[in-house]
């Protein structure tokens, strides 16, 4: 016989599975909530004030994707350097752009080349010097700031591409084209979260590394690629979210560090990795961005939206987590 | 009997070396005037670290720390000229909640770097709130205590002394300062022992909490008026200045006195920075690179004494 | 010393009753332990003696028994902390260490002592731990200012051993230690036995657990012995001997001649080795030979603790290892599978359903172009869900099943990768017997077809099912079983070593 550990069956074991697919429902009512709210007090304007949210959402949303992944891989996984990479990459495409329609897409693999570098960057760090990834990440976002301001200084107010504003701010009937963007993107990410190896395999590594190393999972690969995924996005969302604005601007990250966490765990997914899902962070997303709009309708002031953030973040991580069980 | 060996002195090297530098570049900077210029921006950095350091003596780490410092800066720039007894009870009040958040981090197992980017933003949020932009007077009597300066030794290096052998006793001299490094190393064993984790956790919170202040404070007297953005870059600084000291993520490892040279060495890292005419752009830069660094020498020791690190 | 006097007791145990599932780890357990006297208590895995510490230690709650100890009387089922168990006198030395690396010795022990406070608390402390490690282990060379990080493992369980005798205030009435010696030099060892005799005579009462039947024999006054969670037997050393002991607690050095001659069904076709290890030596593992051909079932048996596990995850690692030669000494051909048997730390994906958790290790095969086939895994993992008989839709909750079931889905994961080679780390693990008999006959069949396992068992009545058996101890192997030969008694004898060592 063997000297016997306690082996808990759970009872929540139905609950778990509604729980399991439920997990972005809550996002997704406070964002219905918020937004009646909202159409409330400033009285008018509903579908405009939605349409418009998902639209500027969509920035939040790209950057929460690529920290889902991160954190999803487990292990501490959380990437710091989001803001700093969004910033660094608008300055870099803006002058490679150059303000010409030509050169959208040098201006495009110019961001995917800053994601790539920067991804790798932070996996290195992160496993090869064992660094923790709060501080690597945060390490190399302060490199890349110092980087954006010798950037800025050098090439200042370069605006983008004419065509390029137009894409990113134009509308598509009644609909602007961001927000269609981020859905599309949205559902090709939740089929890559849900139905492929990848997706399947990173969130395994999440809910136990040793579970996943004698499963014959490669965590370091994966955690490689999430990394990576989270750079390319940062990357790729300052690219546009220059585009969006008119021109990149040291302050563009400023809200997107917290942010994309905040989507991540508002949305449904676990912290500690293992359990996410992609509809919950697109309702985050939402959710935040008509937070912003209904704080300044109330003339409640900046400070408020940081607090009501801050708040819900806490709040949603002391409820909703499952309970860390002590092994 | 106490054994300190080389490897402990390594922050206090540190200090010396650049000293020695910016004596090189610059110097006037070997006088009474010069020490006291050099080191009094390290005096609220230091507590801001002794801050981190009892967070990462937990286990945690605070990322909430820089607007923490802000808003101190922003009450004692508002609140404290006009109405120092509700001043004092809004200190309290950021205390008690720095030890709820301890207590919340622990009995909820929760990761404390969401959690405290969280209340980073609610402090955030309250500074601008009371001052959306710079603006307040700081009281003459905090701008006097901190800027003290007696004869012969510079008011900085009395007070960076001073902060050193408190949070040394504390933490090292102190009986219950080994059971609180011990619950962050083996929380378990402490439990075993008979002491209550929980405790221990609202303590080293608490404990933050009060050199938190000590820093928006000390940071005042420095500003002169208050801005919800002061101290925003203390997270990073305050890290460092724990990293180069000696200290270590796993819990329990740190140390009181090399935090405070630490802290010494950032500061003296930006000064020699700009006396060689090293834009400020790359100064934030440098700070991350040098992080790297101190974290990257340690893995390659590690490797190289065979030591491997548990992931 | 104070004549024996059966109503002189210092701690009394009445029917200590502990089930973890399906697994009964105590039985009616009834110990005595009286003044003046070292108790040891002797078993083979599984038998139950930690749990009875850890019970007495209050680390463990039995479903029901009764304690009395100093005068108080305790309802077990009621609870007890660790810190109450310390209160009546109990002080415990754990398997696991229970010492915080970052501190300093002396601030390590200052920390389990109430009266180490104030000015020069920790030479206080040090007074202490110093004055109890020269007593009971003169020479050991620990200063007060070593981090325990710093130390050895003996140095530390030095430490452990020596900290756990510091009182403040409240006498020391009875000192349990679990496995105290393995990582102990000879000298040390002896000096610790010379401190317990001593302070036997001046009244202390110890309970000991180890292995080590020798140590037992010569330093102890009476020993029970423990199998299947019930005390089967209570003697005096004076009337032991290390055979008979061994034969108490099942083993034998004769084989058991009424054992079923189980038909070795391998072809040995003349196939090369799957696994071939040769004088492999690591840190846990010393001078290891193995082989093992397909179609063969493999099984590592002997006390729990003594480096089977560090032979199971040597093989994985040259398996896996992408450098040519992790460990020159191990050849592995073929893809390995891992079946743990610690589902909750090693094993299950928690927030996965059963069907999820089979096809974890197939998810390669199961997809082209990253793109994970819906119908092949359902496919896969029902026809592999009927084949284990897993009862549970393929779509609940992993954490919803039974622990058996629990462990066929792990096991179903790990077949269903076809891989060549099976790797099982104590499967078994507190399943029930159905579940168990499937798990053998589904191995048997695997193999049958060709495939090698390697199982590590802590559970000596399934050695039946394996072809042959090595038992290990202390990291070495000491005997490889066929044949006849494989049956529990020699596997017991042998897992206790030979006449001459501890």
């Amino acid at each position: 016989m063997n000297t016997p550990t306690d082996t808990k069956v759970s009872f929540g074991g139905k609950v778990l599975n509604i729980f399991r697919t439920q997990r972005a429902l809550p996002a997704f009512v406070g964002s219905v909530v918020i937004w009646l709210l909202t159409a409330a007090i400033a009285g008018r304007g509903l579908t405009g004030t939605l349409t418009s949210s998902i639209a500027i959402g969509t920035f939040l949303f790209f950057v929460g994707i690529g920290q889902m992944f991160v954190i999803t891989s487990g292990n501490g996984g959380i990437d710091l350097s989001v803001p700093y990479v969004m910033t660094v990459s608008a300055y870099i495409t803006a002058s490679v752009m150059h303000g010409q329609n030509s050169k959208l897409l040098s201006g495009l693999l110019a961001a995917l080349a800053v994601g790539i570098v920067v991804g790798l960057l932070n996996v290195f760090l992160i496993e090869v010097i064992a660094m923790p990834p709060i501080i690597a990440t945060l390490s190399v976002g302060f490199i890349l700031q110092s980087v954006t301001l010798v950037l800025s200084s050098k090439s200042s107010g370069i605006p983008s591409p004419r065509i390029f504003i137009d894409l990113a701010t134009g509308n598509t009937g009644p609909i602007p084209n961001m927000a269609i963007f981020g859905i599309i993107v949205g559902i090709i990410f939740t089929l890559i979260l849900t139905r492929s190896s990848y997706g399947r395999a990173i969130q395994g590594i999440g809910q136990s590394r040793s579970a996943a190393r004698l499963a014959g999972l490669k965590s370091q690969r994966l955690t490689i690629y999430a990394y990576l995924i989270s750079s390319l996005f940062a990357a790729f969302t300052g690219f546009l979210l220059a585009g969006y604005s008119g021109g990149p601007s040291l302050t563009m990250g400023g809200n997107y560090q917290l942010g994309s966490i905040a989507v991540v765990v508002l949305g449904g997914s676990l912290i500690a990795g293992g359990l996410s899902n992609v509809p919950g962070i697109w309702a985050a997303a939402l959710l935040l961005t008509l937070l912003i709009t209904l704080v300044n309708v109330a003339h409640l002031g900046a400070g408020a939206q940081d607090i009501v953030q801050g708040v819900l973040i806490v709040l949603v991580l002391t409820v909703g987590g499952t309970k860390r069980q002590k092994d | 009997m106490s054994k300190i060996n080389f490897w402990d002195g390594v922050p206090f090297y540190f200090l010396v070396i650049l000293l020695f530098i910016v004596i090189r570049l610059e110097p006037n900077a070997l006088s009474y005037n010069g020490f006291n210029l050099l080191l009094s921006a390290a005096v609220p950095l230091a507590f801001a670290a002794m801050a981190q350091m009892f967070i990462m003596a937990a286990g945690d780490i605070d990322l909430g720390l820089g607007t923490f410092v802000g808003l101190v800066n922003v009450i004692t720039a508002i609140v404290l000229i006009h109405h120092i007894f509700y001043a004092t009870l809004i200190y309290a009040g950021m205390i008690l909640a720095y030890v709820l958040l301890g207590l919340l981090v622990h009995n909820r197992q929760l990761p404390s770097i969401v959690v405290t980017l969280g209340a980073s933003f609610v402090w955030l949020g309250i500074a601008i709130i009371i001052l959306p932009s710079p603006a307040g007077e700081v009281p003459a009597y905090i701008i006097n205590f901190f800027n003290w300066s007696p004869p012969i030794i510079p008011g900085p290096v009395i007070y960076l002394i001073l902060i050193g052998l408190i949070g040394n006793f504390v933490l090292m001299r102190n009986r219950y300062g080994a059971v609180l490094r011990g619950s962050g190393s083996n929380a378990d064993a402490i439990g075993r022992a008979g002491w209550s984790v929980a405790k221990t956790k609202a303590i080293l919170y608490g404990l933050a909490g009060l050199f938190g202040i000590l820093s928006g404070l000390s940071l005042s007297a420095i500003t002169t008026s208050g801005d919800a953005n002061n101290g925003a870059s203390y997270v990073l600084l305050s890290i460092m200045a724990v990293i180069i000291g000696g200290g270590e993520f796993s819990g329990g490892l740190v140390a009181p006195a090399g935090a405070v040279a630490g802290a010494a060495v950032v500061v003296l890292i930006g000064t020699v920075l700009t006396f060689l005419n090293v834009s400020s752009d790359y100064q934030i830069g440098a700070q991350g690179l040098i992080l790297i660094a101190t974290l990257a020498i340690r893995a390659v020791r590690r490797f190289v004494t065979g030591r491997v690190k548990v992931k | 010393m104070s004549p024996r006097d059966d109503s002189k007791v210092r701690l009394r145990a009445d029917n200590f009753s502990k089930s973890f599932g399906a697994t009964r780890a105590l039985s009616d357990v009834s110990i005595v332990v009286r003044p003046n006297e070292l108790v040891g208590i002797a078993g083979h895995n599984g038998a139950g003696k930690s749990t009875l510490l850890r019970s007495l230690a209050g680390l463990t709650k039995p479903d029901k028994g009764r304690m009395q100890i100093g005068g108080h009387e305790i309802e077990m089922k009621d609870g007890l902390t660790a810190g109450q168990s310390r209160n009546f006198g109990i002080h415990t030395v754990y398997q696991e260490l229970s010492l915080c690396p970052a501190l300093r010795v002396d601030e390590s022990a200052a920390v389990v002592l109430e009266d180490a406070k104030g000015i020069g608390w920790q030479r206080k402390a040090w007074k202490k731990l110093e004055a109890a490690l020269n007593e009971i282990f003169p020479g050991h060379g620990i200063l007060a200012g070593q981090k325990i990080s710093d130390l050895s493992i003996a140095k530390r369980q030095m430490v452990e051993i020596a900290s756990a005798t510091l009182t403040s205030n409240r006498e020391l009435e009875l000192l349990m230690l679990d496995e105290p010696t393995s990582s102990l030099d000879a000298d040390a060892t002896a000096t610790l036995y010379k401190w317990l005799r001593k302070r036997s005579n001046e009244g202390l009462s110890a309970i000991v657990t180890t292995h080590r039947l020798n140590e037992m024999l010569t330093h102890l006054d009476r020993i029970y012995v423990m199998r299947d969670g019930k005390i089967i037997a209570e003697e005096p050393t004076s009337a032991l001997t290390r055979e008979k002991l061994i034969a108490l607690m099942g083993g034998s050095h004769e084989s058991d001649s009424s054992t079923e001659k189980v038909v070795l069904s391998k072809a040995s076709t003349g196939e090369r080795d799957k696994v071939s290890i040769s004088g492999f030596t690591n840190n846990e593992l010393k001078d290891i030979s193995l082989e093992a051909k397909a179609g063969e079932i493999i099984g590592l048996v002997g006390l729990e603790g003594h480096g089977q596990r560090a032979l199971l995850e040597a093989i994985v690692r040259t398996a896996t290892s992408r450098t040519p030669s992790a460990y020159r000494a191990i050849k592995v051909q073929g893809n390995i599978a891992y079946v743990s048997g610690d589902r909750v730390v090693a094993g299950i994906f928690k927030f996965w359903t059963v069907g999820e958790n089979i096809s974890a290790s197939s998810l390669k095969v199961l997809s082209k172009i990253g793109w994970l086939s819906r119908n092949s895994e359902k496919k896969l993992v029902d026809s592999w869900s009927k084949r284990l008989e897993i009862r549970g839709a393929v779509t609940a909750p992993i954490v919803s099943l039974s622990g058996g079931n629990q462990q066929k889905a792990l096991m179903a994961r790990s077949i269903a990768t076809g891989a060549d080679i099976i790797l099982l780390d104590d499967p078994t693990r507190g399943v029930d017997q159905g579940t168990k008999e499937l798990m053998y006959a589904i191995l048997k069949e695997e193999a049958a077809a060709g495939r090698t396992v390697i199982w590590y068992s802590t559970e000596n009545e399934e050695l039946i099912h394996c072809d042959r058996v090595y038992v290990l101890r202390a990291g070495e192997i000491v005997e490889v079983l066929e044949g006849d030969d494989r049956d529990e008694a020699r596997v017991i004898a042998a897992s206790f070593g030979a006449a001459g060592e501890n």
